[in-house]
């Protein structure tokens, strides 16, 4: 039994191109992680004394969810690969990887929304920490003001709809980068007909 | 070229990518950080002044390390029908984006850890070779079999 599932899952198949669990695992789970690791350094940040650095813990959060969440499209393409199908063709993989990304996005706005149920003052509390080490910065007046205007528009409550409008495109995009760059990596190659 | 309307869609997307990372300095508009071509950006990149480029002195909507990475990307995603032949087969493309994930690690790290702090323009030759090193990987897969 276990032989001749193998000798399918080598095949290609019509049967076997179900890609949407591994982009909602995939999905999912960068989402939640990303969340994870936003919500545990705004914390960190709401919690720290005004330091003056240019580098915060928001900031330093914002790197590894940025990197975490463009890869989402590697990973479920080789997921795909591994517990699918080995057979993938450029298309599919774009496809799976520009899913990963909205999936990404849309977890990924639902957890923020939940979050506010649980602290509806945590947006603010976040933005009056950074904006006070902004303050303590040595930095010229005109500057001090501009980097406070961009912290406060960025970190302001964006609305669900505004949430996926603004992350599905993007995210979605340089997911299905990395779908594409799966399917190199993962994906059995086609053999040459001569 | 197989792949073409592939092909052309992630072209459109990387211009469309490419065009609102400029920010409000190409529309002659003033720096507002709540536009959505601006707030599109907040989750991924930093947006820091000081490290972005300026267009009239309006800073972009990106870093010059993202700039840098949008600009590769779309500046081979136009070489990809040239690219597919040169790519097809060869191991430089996989050794091209490990040395320029390794390069994007090490300078970093080292900013973080101040042991030197790099400029805007070495960010953004940086961010150029990450994105013309991806597309260099996954070039050959558009190539006609």
């Amino acid at each position: 039994m276990e032989h001749s599932d193998s000798l399918y899952r080598d095949q290609p198949s019509s049967q076997d191109d179900n890609y949407w669990p591994s982009v909602l695992l995939v999905g999912g789970i960068f989402a939640f992680v990303g969340f994870i690791i936003n919500i545990a350094f705004g914390y960190i940040q709401i919690g720290s004394e005004p330091t003056g650095s240019m580098f915060s813990p928001l900031m330093l959060s914002g790197v590894v969810v940025c990197l975490a969440t463009c890869v989402g499209g590697l990973i479920a393409v080789w997921h795909f690969t591994k517990d699918v199908s080995p057979h993938l063709k450029l298309g599919k993989g774009a496809l799976i990887g520009f899913f990963t990304g909205a999936i990404i996005a849309v977890f990924s706005a639902v957890l923020n929304e939940l979050w506010l149920m649980v602290d509806p003052d945590y947006t603010q509390k976040l933005v009056e920490s950074v904006v006070a080490n902004i303050e303590a910065m040595d930095l010229p007046a005109d500057t001090r003001d501009q980097m406070i205007d961009q912290m406060a528009a960025g970190l302001q409550d964006s609305t669900f709809i505004q949430q996926l409008f603004l992350g599905i495109p993007v995210t979605g995009l340089l997911n299905l980068l990395t779908g594409m760059l799966g399917v190199k990596l993962f994906a059995a190659k086609e053999e040459e007909v001569f | 070229m197989r792949y073409k309307l592939l092909y052309f869609l992630i072209l459109a997307g990387l211009i469309f990518l490419f065009v609102i990372s400029l920010g409000n300095g190409i529309w002659d508009r003033h720096l507002d950080y709540s536009d959505w071509n601006y707030r599109v950006f907040y989750g991924i990149c930093h947006q820091m002044q000081d490290r972005s480029f300026h267009i009239y002195d309006v800073p972009m909507a990106v870093n010059t390390r993202c700039f840098g990475i949008f600009s590769g990307l779309l500046a081979a995603w136009l070489m990809v029908p040239y690219l597919t032949n040169v790519t097809r087969e060869k191991r430089w493309p996989g050794l091209l984006l490990s040395i320029s994930v390794a390069l994007q690690v090490i300078d970093y790290s080292a900013g973080q850890l101040s042991i030197w702090n790099s400029s805007n323009f070495s960010r953004f030759f940086l961010g150029i070779i990450l994105g013309v090193a991806l597309v260099c990987m996954i070039a050959d897969q558009f190539n006609k079999k």
